[in-house]
């Protein structure tokens, strides 16, 4: 029992201190509301598309906002966030929210393009969300983000899908 | 459950927290290793574009394709597609991308901030330099003296050297020094068949190369087109399809790669290559046909100052009896048959000549020796011999015709010596500018600027051209990285990268076919450099009056489109899409087939940029008459007008057979230095290339990388001769000639022979940025500075002697 | 799946050394101090051999580049006890840095001593990070790193293939080395394919391994240097 208690007390602590390096808490320029988006239609490859063309899917240039929030919809508060931004010429900030580690190779291609993977099987459901992104990628979100690689890849029929460690880390 | 002593609970919380706090610590650490990785820009899209031009690490310019990812140049490769490099590169190529962020880039104009080679700078803007430059040649023209304004210019594009002529022409000043003078061998030629350029060896169709200290595989004429080419006639299914030899001292790598290589002693290759030819005779594999027709002074010797004479023929099986060769070669006389028989037996022998063969002291006669072997051979003006140059049609402006003033200026004797202090014919003469410019000779000069130069590095008697400096009213250096030179300027002006300006270059001299490259810049200048012809167009601009018409508005990268239109106009060649389509397209071209091109001037200059080269593939028909001169009908085998002016040059009696006997006499006197018993061979690597690239670590780690040396210099050191001088490998070793001496460490290589060590110029930097500066040694510090009036080069030889330094 | 392997040609080999600086460059090889060099800690994944043999003048200096040899019985795999080095499913052997551990046995087993350790941090001078190719892990301290025949060239040659609805062409797939050699001694490909000059050359009677005694079955062939003709 002694054990017992010594045991989970180390534990706990040791989740404690663990958890001092989680991810963290940020604040997005903007407070975008990606479900508002969604509801109008609005695909997530519009706003993100190198999603299908390239390695990296990028967060939006404040020109890819202006392509619809020209003037008409400028009213609201969040929306002339963007209208200064443009004006003076300084890029949005938006803060990242998935990212890799610099040793994992990724290409969104070869999943949206190619593979015909859905933007929310590893982004979840993005869509529905109406309120920013608050927490970053932290240590580790890494990890645990491998073994849902892993999973998909196993699970898949394609034979593209490789579970070759050097597939992905090279 | 029983319940925890509180001294258990306490101890149990402190043991937890030591180790949560080292797990915490220790998991931070796991990924603080793993995050070591992120180490560049974030990523973003991946957005990846190439973009063609050229490599200008050495004159060769070789095709690049230039990868950018997310706008930033992140990779390189040869580009396929270019006729002459065909996606091959050297070691350089490579370290382009390096030079490009080399930290010690110069930013800005900077002007001198305390005396000369005081290091001490401040920046001004562009505007404030150009005119501090321009103010003094503004002055020197109102006063009559448009002389005073001389430009020391490396000399590897010929559109830059346009623009400087053309400029300077208008101006009033003759007083280009060109580094890439190509002496002896251009006046050579000149002298045998009066031409203006030399011709070019058609390797591609020779079958029997002979190289005398031509380094063909490394560093001299275009290394990657003379590589493909080998490789290809080495082709591995096809039974062997060319055969190679050598001859020099130094068993180079191209040396390793003949199939027959004779050694000589340094400095008596013209001596080698006139026992080949009494081979020739010997063994009746002489083209007589060709002698008889097209040479003059074979059979007797027109003129001379003996009544008639000798003709070559006798000459050479008097005066270089193949013992006698033996002798002073030291190559023994099986040796020489066995390569005079191969060279003659072949069906298209052709043998080239490298600056190793020719900076000596009897480079002219070397030059002139291997000439007439190759016109023993025939060898001239058919299909794997000597073919006419190529070039590339651009449009160039007309010339104009200088005012009063410049005329006056433009009849001037040139600061450089070359055409008075040295032999007529010779046009460039660096060697000449560094011995004339301490003694303020012909006349001072106001301004002396100096692009793609480093004389006080690669010249011999560096510190002496430093001081010669100081009678120059103004120096300018343009560069990247401040050098020594730039040290002991009053400007620096920063050079953009070759990766950020545009060019077009034809074809470097000894390439067979029209050819012309596109340089494109792949990003914007990233600090406030310029290229150098935009800069040369704004002084121009700035000194006003006629050297200001003589420049076009706007900038290089306006005008060179025009330039390209002659390319479109001349309605031949293709832009380029690989080698195979430059020769079907020629195929065609030749049976008179037009293949399709672009329209107009404006569409072809788009495909010009999207393809990055536009060749016209070579002929299969040649003639002798292509490499004579307007006025020569024959090939002259007796420089007797060379000699008339070495007579008035000298103002002392020239024997008839000044040339090869001065040959003779130099290999004969060559033994009887007990002070300094070792001759010195210099050679250059394709990382170093004599110290213009020895800029950043990838290729100073490569220094020696086949010596398994890096960051170093190194004597190379025949086993013998270290085994006298108990030297062991690494051995650091002292090397004293009658001009100075200094320490590298030994290499114990049998490459070399007992009476010669050899070592690489390119290192020993005083000054150049933080990677190259105090690495290595420069072996010119033992080259005495001496003029050879006959090519208007620095004799490039001197005599060591080797000891061992205590370790 | 294609069987990747390469032909060099030691007959054209100059020993130019474009190669080596190719493949530097290609895969952000680190540049030691000079101290660290002379202690023979110099990083190359591909490598010069050369061999000076004979008296002056008849000095033959043989050269030949040394690389991974892609073994298809790779003594490396064997000994590594995290996995790190291993055979892919396209017979690359792969060197994966995350999970290495620094034990350097996969070192010591490689009778071609192709693989390089990085004995410390990488010190890349800032200003050249931007030159460092993203396709292209950087690796920390304490671990092995090899010639991987550009395995990133592959991966993105076959996306790229897949884009454009094609099959991948041997212009895709090319490693940084083959690409640069001027004398193009270098060749690359499948070489179960008959059709690939890499497979044909392989058979070539002149086609000879490193070191074949060892039942390693590289899959790098030499062209051995042909006699001179004269």
């Amino acid at each position: 029992m002694r054990r017992l208690a010594s045991g989970m007390a180390v534990v706990a602590v040791m989740a404690a201190a663990g958890s001092a390096g989680c991810a963290r808490e940020v604040l997005q320029p903007v407070a975008f509301n990606h479900r508002l988006h969604a509801d109008n239609n609005v695909p997530c490859l519009t706003c993100h598309p190198t999603a299908a063309t390239g390695q990296g899917a990028t967060l939006p240039a404040v020109s890819v906002c202006r392509r619809c929030h020209e003037d008409v919809l400028y009213e609201a508060p969040e929306e002339a966030k963007i209208r200064l931004a443009a004006e003076s010429g300084h890029a949005l900030g938006w803060v990242p929210v998935f990212a890799l580690r610099p040793y994992v190779y990724f290409s969104h291609r070869r999943h949206v393009t190619l593979g015909k993977v859905a933007c929310a099987a590893c982004h979840g459901d993005v869509e529905r969300r109406s309120t920013p992104f608050r927490m970053a990628a932290g240590p580790f979100s890494g990890i645990r983000g491998m073994g849902a690689c892993l999973r998909c890849h196993d699970e898949s029929h394609s034979p593209y899908a490789g579970v070759d460690c050097v597939d992905c880390h090279r | 459950m029983s319940a925890l002593s509180r001294r258990e609970f306490l101890t149990t919380l402190g043991a937890a927290g030591v180790v949560a706090a080292s797990s915490g610590w220790f998991t931070r650490r796991l990924f603080a290793m793993a995050e070591e990785g992120t180490l560049r820009a974030p990523r973003g899209p991946g957005v990846e574009r190439w973009v063609p031009t050229l490599c200008r690490m050495c004159p060769a310019g070789c095709g690049l394709r230039v990868r950018l990812v997310d706008g930033l140049p992140v990779g390189l490769e040869g580009d396929r597609t270019n006729p002459l490099s065909a996606g091959g590169l050297c070691p350089a190529g490579f370290a382009g991308l390096q030079e490009l962020v080399h930290p010690d880039r110069v930013r800005t104009p900077l002007r001198r901030d305390g005396p000369r080679g005081s290091g001490r700078w401040t920046p001004v803007s562009w505007d404030e330099a150009l005119e501090q430059i321009a103010a003094p040649l503004r002055a020197s023209r109102a006063e009559g003296r448009p002389q005073a304004f001389a430009v020391l210019e490396r000399g590897d594009s010929p559109l830059t050297l346009y623009w400087l002529e053309r400029v300077l022409r208008a101006h009033g000043s003759p007083n280009l020094v060109v580094d890439a003078t190509g002496e002896p061998w251009r006046s050579a030629w000149a002298t045998v068949a009066g031409t203006a350029r030399p011709p070019a060896p058609d390797l591609a169709n020779a079958d029997f190369v002979l190289s005398f200290g031509h380094e063909s595989l490394e560093t001299d004429g275009h290394p990657v087109w003379q590589t493909k080419t080998w490789g290809r006639l080495r082709a591995p299914i096809a039974a062997r399809q060319a055969s190679a030899a050598y001859v020099g001292p130094r068993m180079s790598p191209t040396a390793n790669h003949a199939d027959l290589k004779v050694a000589v002693r340094p400095g008596t290759e013209a001596i080698m290559a006139l026992g080949l030819v009494h081979v020739l005779i010997l063994e009746d594999l002489a083209d007589r046909s060709f002698l008889d027709r097209l040479t003059r002074g074979y059979h007797d010797r027109p003129g001379g100052s003996g009544a008639g004479g000798d003709g070559f023929e006798a000459y050479v099986r008097s005066r270089f009896g193949l013992e006698e060769v033996s002798r002073l070669t030291g190559a023994p006389v099986s040796e020489i048959f066995r390569l005079g028989r191969a060279f003659g037996t072949s069906r298209r022998p052709l043998a080239l000549a490298g600056p190793g063969a020719l900076s000596g002291e009897i480079g002219f006669a070397t030059a002139m020796a291997v000439i007439a072997l190759n016109l023993a051979v025939g060898a001239m003006g058919r299909t794997g011999g000597y073919v006419a140059s190529g070039g590339a049609p651009l449009d160039l402006p007309p010339p104009e015709e200088p005012d009063q003033v410049a005329r006056r200026g433009l009849s001037s004797a040139r600061v450089d010596g070359a055409g008075w202090a040295t032999l007529p014919l010779v046009r460039q003469s660096p060697a000449g500018l560094a011995a004339n410019l301490a003694a303020r000779r012909p006349y001072p000069l106001e301004v002396l600027l100096v692009h793609g130069v480093n004389p006080v590095h690669e010249w011999p008697g560096g510190k002496t051209i430093e001081e010669a400096l100081a009678a120059v009213g103004l120096v300018a250096v343009v560069g990247a990285v401040a050098d020594e030179t730039a040290r002991v300027a009053d400007l620096i002006l920063p050079e953009a990268s070759f990766l950020e300006a545009w060019q077009i270059l034809p074809p470097a001299t000894g390439i067979p076919f029209d050819y012309a490259g596109l340089q494109q810049p792949v990003l914007e200048p990233i600090y406030q450099s310029r290229a150098f012809e935009d800069m040369w167009f704004d002084l121009a601009r700035r000194i006003g009056g006629p050297a200001a018409a003589a420049v076009p508005a706007g900038s290089y990268a306006d005008w060179l489109p025009s330039a390209a239109a002659g390319l479109h106009r001349a309605g031949r060649g293709t832009i380029a899409g690989g080698p195979f389509h430059a020769r079907v397209a020629g195929f065609m071209e030749e049976r008179g087939w037009k293949a399709p091109g672009p329209q107009t001037a404006e569409a072809f200059w788009e495909e010009f940029r999207r393809s990055g080269s536009w060749v016209d593939a070579p002929r299969g028909e040649h003639s002798p008459a292509e490499l004579l001169g307007d006025r020569a009908e024959r090939f002259d085998l007796w420089p007797e007008r060379l000699l008339a002016d070495a007579r008035k040059l000298t103002g002392t009696p020239v024997a008839d057979d000044a040339l090869y006997g001065g040959a003779r006499a130099a290999a004969a006197g060559a033994a009887g230095h007990s002070d300094h018993p070792l001759h010195l061979l210099l050679f250059d690597t394709s990382t170093l290339w004599a110290g213009r690239t020895a800029l950043t670590p990838v290729l100073l780690e490569m220094s020696g990388f086949r010596e398994d040396i890096g960051w170093d210099s190194w004597v190379e050191i025949h086993p013998e001769t270290a085994r006298r001088g108990r030297i062991q490998a690494g051995d650091r070793v002292r090397l004293e000639s009658p001009a100075g001496s200094l320490i590298a460490r030994a290499r114990i290589t049998p490459v070399v022979p007992p009476d010669a060590v050899a070592m690489p110029r390119g290192l020993g930097h005083r000054h150049f940025g933080r990677f190259a500066t105090g690495v290595g040694v420069n072996p010119l510090a033992l080259v005495a500075p001496a003029l050879d009036r006959w090519t208007g080069n620095a004799i490039l030889e001197t005599r060591v002697r080797l000891t061992r330094m205590p370790a | 799946m294609a069987r990747w392997g390469m032909v060099i040609d030691l007959d054209r080999c100059t020993g130019c050394g474009a190669c080596v600086a190719a493949c530097k460059v290609e895969n952000n090889v680190q540049v030691v101090s000079p101290a660290e060099g002379e202690r023979g800690r110099r990083m190359h994944w591909l490598r010069l051999l050369v061999e000076a043999r004979g008296e002056y003048p008849h000095v033959e200096v043989r050269i030949a580049p040394n690389l991974c040899m892609m073994c298809e019985n790779p003594p490396c795999t064997k000994v590594c006890p995290v996995h790190a080095t291993y055979r892919g499913e396209d017979g690359l052997v792969g060197q994966i840095y995350p999970r290495c551990i620094g034990c350097r046995y996969c070192m010591a087993a490689c009778p071609y001593s192709v693989k390089a350790f990085n004995w410390g941090s990488p010190e890349w001078p800032e200003a050249l990070l931007s030159t460092l190719n993203p396709d292209v892990s950087m690796r920390p301290k304490g671990v092995v790193e090899k010639c991987t025949f550009c395995y990133h060239r592959l991966q993105l040659g076959r996306e790229k293939a897949r884009a454009e609805g094609r099959p991948l062409r041997e212009s895709d797939y090319q490693p940084a080395c083959v690409h640069s050699c001027p004398a193009d001694a270098m060749t690359f490909g499948d070489l179960d394919d008959a059709l690939s000059p890499a497979a044909q050359l392989s058979r070539s009677t002149r086609a000879t391994r490193a070191l074949e005694h060892l039942g390693t079955e590289p899959r790098v062939f030499y062209l051995e240097k042909r006699d001179a003709p004269l």
